[in-house]
């Protein structure tokens, strides 16, 4: 589902945004440093605090996300269902090396610490209409 | 009432997103260029470009539940405002120049990308979102991120 296409936009140069929903129907917006490239029909999400996003995820597994590629500015927009956690494995390796290089360039250091590689299978994805 | 320093922050160079959600509890988001608080009325009316406004618009008008961050590109100070519907309506000439000056807010502070950069992004027609604030969230990354904030202790 995912297109090649997209790949520049999960590098982690620009924020992602993603927006989640508790049970109670109160809608949560937040930026997070990446979403990872897992396969066609999967990305992963890092879990790094036990924060809103977190909690609502548990309960309410669909997710909206906004990722940027960061030489253009191209948005694209991805339906996600959270599917499982991986807290260690290949997966969870790549990402716990690439959000510390990201928190290096971002001054952020020591801030980040990945607790596991959230995995969501995609559902529906979209370029952004933003640009003309 | 929305403290001065928040209101300033608002109107500043930050990037903005609107969340919502369905019946079905299905969320959606979409990017916000521009906003204008009202901090006596502890009101924000956030100007979504229309061009992916429909989702919001329709669950706004379902249930009324907003969610709206704003971050500092650079600093990567973020907050979250939640709150209830008050109304919706297109934007006017006013909100229209809102927008071009937070355009040029955002290319004078985000010197390192190139202008072109922010050409061609369709951010009118927009619709006008005002909704009342209930909570005040600190948004910036790290284990502080999703603190309820104490608005009257950030009252000057």
């Amino acid at each position: 589902m995912l297109p090649d296409e997209i790949k520049p936009a999960m590098q982690g140069v620009l924020p992602s945004t993603i927006v989640t929903c508790s049970l109670d129907g109160i809608p949560n917006v937040t930026d997070i440093s990446q979403v990872w490239y897992v396969d066609k029909d999967h990305v992963a999400l890092s879990h790094q605090f036990f924060n809103k996003t977190h909690r609502n995820v548990r309960e309410n597994p669909y997710v909206q996300a906004i990722v940027r590629d960061g030489r253009t500015f191209q948005e694209w927009y991805l339906e996600l269902q959270y599917d499982h956690s991986e807290e260690k494995g290949p997966l969870f390796d790549k990402m716990d090396m690439e959000l510390e290089a990201i928190a290096s360039l971002t001054g952020m250091s020591g801030v980040f610490k990945l607790r596991a590689a959230d995995v969501y299978r995609v559902l529906s994805v979209r370029k952004s209409r933003s640009r003309q | 009432m929305i403290p001065d320093k928040l209101v300033a922050f608002v109107h500043g160079p930050v990037v903005s997103f609107v969340g919502t959600r369905d019946a079905r509890l299905r969320p959606s988001v979409s990017w916000v260029f521009g906003a204008r608080v009202s901090a006596a009325s502890d009101e924000i009316t956030i100007l979504i470009p229309d061009i992916e406004a429909e989702p919001i618009k329709r669950d706004a008008e379902q249930n009324a539940r907003i969610a709206f961050t704003v971050a500092g590109p650079i600093s990567h100070e973020a907050y979250q405002f939640k709150g209830t519907l008050v109304g919706l309506r297109p934007s006017n000439d006013e909100e229209r120049a809102v927008q071009e000056i937070h355009r040029n807010k955002l290319i004078s502070h985000l010197t390192m990308f190139p202008n072109t950069l922010f050409e061609g992004f369709r951010f009118s027609p927009s619709t006008a979102l005002t909704f009342r604030v209930e909570q005040v969230f600190l948004q910036t990354p790290g284990p502080g991120a999703g603190r309820l904030l104490d608005l009257s202790a950030l009252v000057c």
